[in-house]
């Protein structure tokens, strides 16, 4: 029956160029590709449908699947294997199963000869007798419509029947016989593609024509040790599958064309039609071979390493040892992009032809195509006799999972992004990823990652919180914690903050933190807890303190804030202390306050005179060591602006701390205040060389000489020393003046210019040693007895007023007392007063304005003659009379007197 | 007269032969084995047993033939459905009525289906079986329930049916009809 590779018959040129290219030696690096097809074993029924019995052949529908057995029962199932119906069909092994298209029939034949064709959805079965073992069959794919109901049928006896439903009743015609058993037989729109012993034959049903004969690839194995497989991929396109060569014809149907040719010219035409498009040789047997996209999906069986020659016995006798199937996707090239060996169950007692490879038909819109659109893949079936499995091939989802058995998380993870994947593959590959990651202590990338990872998932986030503190890896994942969609338990952020707190490297977060988030979602009091403790110990730092008090304020503990915030210099202290009204609390911190800002500290402290005593902050400001000085002069100063008694015990420290940081000012404090040591206070001016200072305290322990002294010789400012002079009405003084002065030309000239009217400049020249240059010295002479001459004008006007006031005074006195007076009332007095009346008893003042009003008139005619601008001698004219003031209003009575 | 109408009932069959297929689904014990009971042949059984895997019927309805896929609803099974519920001519999705409690499992599942990009389009008629029971939903009720207002993609029509008192049974096959091919 068999042949041997040597006895094939020659093959076409196409064939012989592309068995060429084919180097199947070459087998490729076993390196991590993704595989293509994911595996899954049938369940439902089958387990238990094949304990019992042995799976034969299949066959698969749109939707559903049915299975041969050994003992020629036919089973209906789903896709996931549940029993649908049964049908005990035949009495012997069910050799082949066909649906037709609309998956309405279903056609079985068997070694007992018999071939049976069930309807699914109706209780009609057909049944014929052959006699002779059957080994293929295939429906009409358009059974279902097709009024002559048409199938082929073909076995052992090598026959192949071509049944037609005829008016008379069911019509076998034989297609072919005489060529060795039929091994399989395949039915596609019009063709029908049949394999036997010599090759594949090609038969259109439409012109009832033979159109290709393929031979049987040389060197293949005995057919009865390896079925050939034949697969339609689309409606021309055939896919061959025998031993160990693969082999696809492209049959070009011209029929349309070819419709009014002779018999004989569409013979010769057909024979040209069948490309053979790819073709290759595999160093493994196939036992079964399916389209898969452009590509193509071989179950695989590897023989033992013996020499080919020896394969038959090898298989027979070592039964035991026959390897793994392997599924293997390869392309027309012969490029293996996958291989997978499936764990069978007893692979090692089967051998090549136990194993069927069936494939679901396309669906759709995809039918026709070969190629599958997304979410209609195919799927195959990898049947052994106690076992079926079911081959997908992978989606996004299973491309996920291997990624992630490979530890590409990140690539996963990309994908799972990409693919836009369902929530629970994400939260799946979010939650190994991390693993994964803490696995490798790459915390932080962990950290980084989780927002993305856990998105919106609160338990997801408490969960990995926890656990990142169960790892003491938490610090790394507080930055990224979710305060809002989701917000996690309030404990979550306690422990996080908690976490933070009890790790010095980590405060500067722990503050940060507690700033950024809302203090709504967690309560302060756990973490106070955890931190006060540390307050006192040596890993407390600036950081932890301002986490502290910012936690003082969410719990509304300001003042324990604010402790802690003046410690720690913050500068918007003052605006905290208005905002809280933390008044009281303040004064144990003047130090703080005045580092922090030393004016508004100052400006705090004298508003709270009253409840923090000068003594207070004086004592806290002394008790620092280093820039407490200066706060304290501020203090002290603005203290004594304020009130100029309010801190009279410090006023003696005051005078040094103003010679040192504010001389400037030393002197007007030296004269407004009283409470300080003069003798202390000018040893202090002393030592600093605080001339004018020291002018005024020598003045107020009256010793003037010496402060004159100071002032000549030190300051060298004749024009003061006169005025202290002239205001110490002091003769004794002058002289003092007069002889510091001698010796300096210049002061001497200056102290002519100011003597008129305090001093007689004779004396002064008298004084002068002969010889001194006096500069501008006429020009001064001028000038004093001009004054001098002024002067003289002025008392002799004064004179005259004064002798004519007399008279007047005299005369009005004499005018009142000759007649009687009204004594008024008070009432009456205050009209008096209103009209300005003089009266001479209670209103001196008014007296005094009407003469003082009269002066200029009275003495303008007099003093024409004399130098000068009129104010200035209506201002010494004046002061002269002022001079006189108080005996002229004493000695009213008395001149009249007199 | 009889002999005239079935002569032109077969003429209009062979002229005007229609066809649909349909899938029917829905959780366990909504009723779906006997609706397709009561369709097919109007008889209803109290007595049913749950369907493994799917049953598959072809019923003929005037000049239409309905293949209808039967589908088990029991959890392990409902992993099928998208897979027979392409390229149907429509999907009956059956609900009880009278069970509130599982209610919100059947909305999820029939939203998670109608989800699937391979059926896209396909319109979808709601039963809502055993409105003989006491305490069953009102139409208005059971389309709030399920949100078939947010079902925007597709044709959605809901029915209320009694399968036991073969209530509204007419309404529906008139749907189902409406919606066949007409045979390429």
């Amino acid at each position: 029956m068999s042949q041997t590779p040597s006895e094939n018959a020659t093959d076409s040129d196409d064939e012989r160029i592309e068995e060429e290219d084919d180097n199947e030696s070459v087998t490729e690096e076993e390196h991590e590709d993704e595989p293509r097809l994911k595996y899954q074993r049938m369940g439902g029924s089958v387990p238990a449908l094949l304990s019992g019995n042995s799976a034969s052949c299949i066959a698969v529908a749109e939707r559903m699947i049915a299975l041969g057995t050994r003992a020629g029962s036919v089973h209906i199932l789903d896709l996931l294997g549940n029993q649908v119906k049964q049908f005990p069909a035949h009495g012997a092994t069910v050799t082949d199963l066909c649906f037709d298209i609309e998956g309405e029939y279903i056609a079985s034949c068997s070694d007992d000869g018999s071939v049976v064709i069930n309807s699914l959805f109706t209780d009609d079965k057909l049944k014929f007798d052959y006699h002779r073992p059957m080994k293929a069959i295939a429906l009409d794919p358009d059974y279902a419509r097709n009024s002559s109901k048409r199938f082929v049928v073909g076995g052992l006896a090598g026959h192949l029947y071509y049944n037609i439903k005829k008016w008379i009743g069911y019509r076998d015609q034989v297609l072919q016989s005489g060529e060795g058993p039929i091994h399989v037989v395949k039915w596609r729109k019009s063709l029908v593609a049949w394999a036997n012993d010599e090759g594949v034959k090609v038969y259109d049903t439409v012109n009832d024509q033979q159109i290709t004969f393929i031979e049987r690839p040389r060197g293949s194995l005995r057919p009865t040790l390896l079925f050939p497989h034949l697969v339609w991929q689309d409606d021309c396109l055939l896919v061959i599958g025998w031993g160990t060569s693969v082999k696809i014809a492209l049959i070009r149907s011209n029929r349309n064309s070819s419709t009014n040719n002779t018999y004989k010219h569409i013979q010769m035409s057909s024979m040209n039609q069948v490309d053979i498009v790819a073709s290759f040789q595999n160093s493994y047997y196939i036992s079964g071979i399916a389209p898969f996209g452009d590509n193509l999906v071989i179950l695989a069986y590897i023989p033992e390493k013996d020499g080919e020659k020896e394969i038959t016995s090898s298989i027979s006798s070592h039964q035991g040892n026959a390897q793994r199937p392997e599924v293997r996707v390869v392309t027309w090239n012969s490029d293996e992009l996958a291989t997978d060996a499936l764990p069978v169950h007893g692979f090692e007692h089967y051998k090549a032809k136990d194993y069927i490879l069936a494939h679901a038909p396309f669906t759709g819109s995809s039918y026709t195509g070969g190629q599958w659109a997304a979410g209609d893949e195919p799927f195959y079936y990898i049947v052994s006799p106690k076992d079926i499995i079911i081959a997908k091939p992978r989606d996004a989802e299973d491309h996920v999972s291997w990624l992630l058995q490979h530890g590409w998380h990140g690539k996963a993870l990309a994908a799972v992004e990409a693919g836009k994947g369902s929530i629970q593959l994400r939260d799946e590959v979010g939650s190994k990823y991390l693993d994964h990651l803490i696995g490798e202590r790459k915390y932080a990338k962990a950290a980084s990652l989780c927002p993305k990872l856990l998105q919106g998932s609160a338990s997801a986030w408490e969960r990995w919180v926890f656990h990142f503190a169960h790892l003491r890896q938490l610090p790394v994942l507080v930055p990224y914690m979710p305060t809002e969609n989701p917000r996690l338990r309030n404990t979550a952020y306690e422990v996080a903050l908690v976490a933070l707190a009890t790790n010095p490297s980590f405060h500067k977060e722990l503050l940060s933190t507690i700033k950024a988030w809302p203090p709504l979602i967690y309560s302060a009091v756990p973490v106070i807890s955890a931190i006060e403790p540390q307050l006192n110990t040596s890993s407390i730092t600036d950081a932890l303190k301002e986490a502290l008090a910012e936690i003082y304020v969410i719990d509304a503990q300001y003042e324990e804030a604010f402790l802690l915030f003046a410690d720690l210099l913050k500068p918007d202290l003052f605006e905290f202390i208005e905002k809280h009204n933390l008044y009281d609390t303040i004064r144990e911190k003047v130090v703080q306050l005045m580092k922090i800002d030393c004016k508004r500290a100052v400006l705090l402290l004298i508003q709270l005179r009253e409840s923090i005593s000068p003594n207070e902050v004086v004592s806290q400001l002394m008790a620092t060591k280093d820039d407490s000085r200066y706060f304290l002069h501020q203090y002290l100063h603005s203290l004594f602006e304020d009130d100029p008694h309010a801190g009279m015990d410090f006023h003696d420290m005051q005078v040094e701390l103003y010679a040192d940081y504010d001389p400037k000012v030393l002197l007007r404090f030296l004269r407004n205040c009283q409470h300080y040591k003069l003798m202390k206070a000018y040893e202090i001016c002393v030592s600093r060389g605080l001339l004018r200072e020291q002018v005024y305290t020598l003045r107020r322990m009256g010793n003037s000489k010496q402060a004159l002294v100071v002032i000549i010789n030190e300051l060298g400012d004749i024009e003061q020393a006169i005025e202290f002079v002239s205001m110490q009405h002091d003769d004794e003084l002058w002289e003092e003046l007069i002889t510091q002065c001698i010796n300096k030309p210049e002061m001497v000239g200056v102290l002519l210019e100011h003597t008129v009217g305090n001093l007689d400049p004779l004396s002064i020249i008298n004084i002068v040693p002969n010889g001194l240059e006096i500069p501008r010295l006429r020009d001064r002479l001028v000038k004093i007895i001009t004054d001098y001459r002024t002067e003289t004008s002025l008392r002799r006007g004064c004179n005259n007023i004064l002798k004519a006031d007399i008279i007047n005074l005299l005369i009005k006195y004499y005018e009142d007392a000759r007649r009687a007076i009204y004594m008024s009332n008070e009432e009456d007095e205050a009209e008096v007063d209103d009209k300005k009346t003089p009266a001479a008893t209670s209103h001196e003042g008014a007296w005094y304005y009407e003469y003082d009003d009269s002066v200029p008139e009275n003495v303008d005619d007099n003093n024409i003659a004399t130098s000068g601008s009129p104010q200035m001698r209506f201002g010494y004219c004046r002061r002269l009379c002022r001079a006189d003031e108080l005996p002229l209003k004493g000695d009213a009575d008395g001149c009249y007197h007199h | 007269m009889g002999l005239w109408e079935a002569l032109l009932n077969w003429l209009r069959s062979l002229f005007f032969k229609q066809e649909m297929e349909l899938s029917l689904i829905g959780l366990q014990n909504a009723g779906k084995t006997s609706l397709v009971n009561v369709v097919a042949t109007g008889g209803y059984s109290e007595d049913m047993i749950p369907t493994v895997g799917f049953n598959m019927r072809k019923v003929t309805k005037g000049n239409v033939t309905i293949k209808l896929w039967d589908l088990g609803g029991q959890p392990r099974f409902r992993s099928m459905w998208e897979r027979y519920c392409r390229a149907v001519s429509a999907i009956v999705y059956v609900v009880d009525a009278a069970d509130p409690d599982n209610l919100s499992v059947s909305k999820s599942e029939l939203h998670d289906l109608l989800s699937k990009a391979s059926l896209a389009g396909i319109p979808l008629l709601v039963l809502g079986n055993k409105i003989d029971k006491a305490g069953a939903l009102s139409k208005q009720a059971l389309t709030d329930q399920m949100g078939l207002k947010s079902i925007t993609d597709r044709e959605v029509c809901c029915y209320m049916i009694s399968c036991k008192n073969s209530t509204n049974i007419d309404s529906v096959i008139e749907w189902l009809v409406k919606h066949s091919k007409s045979k390429s």
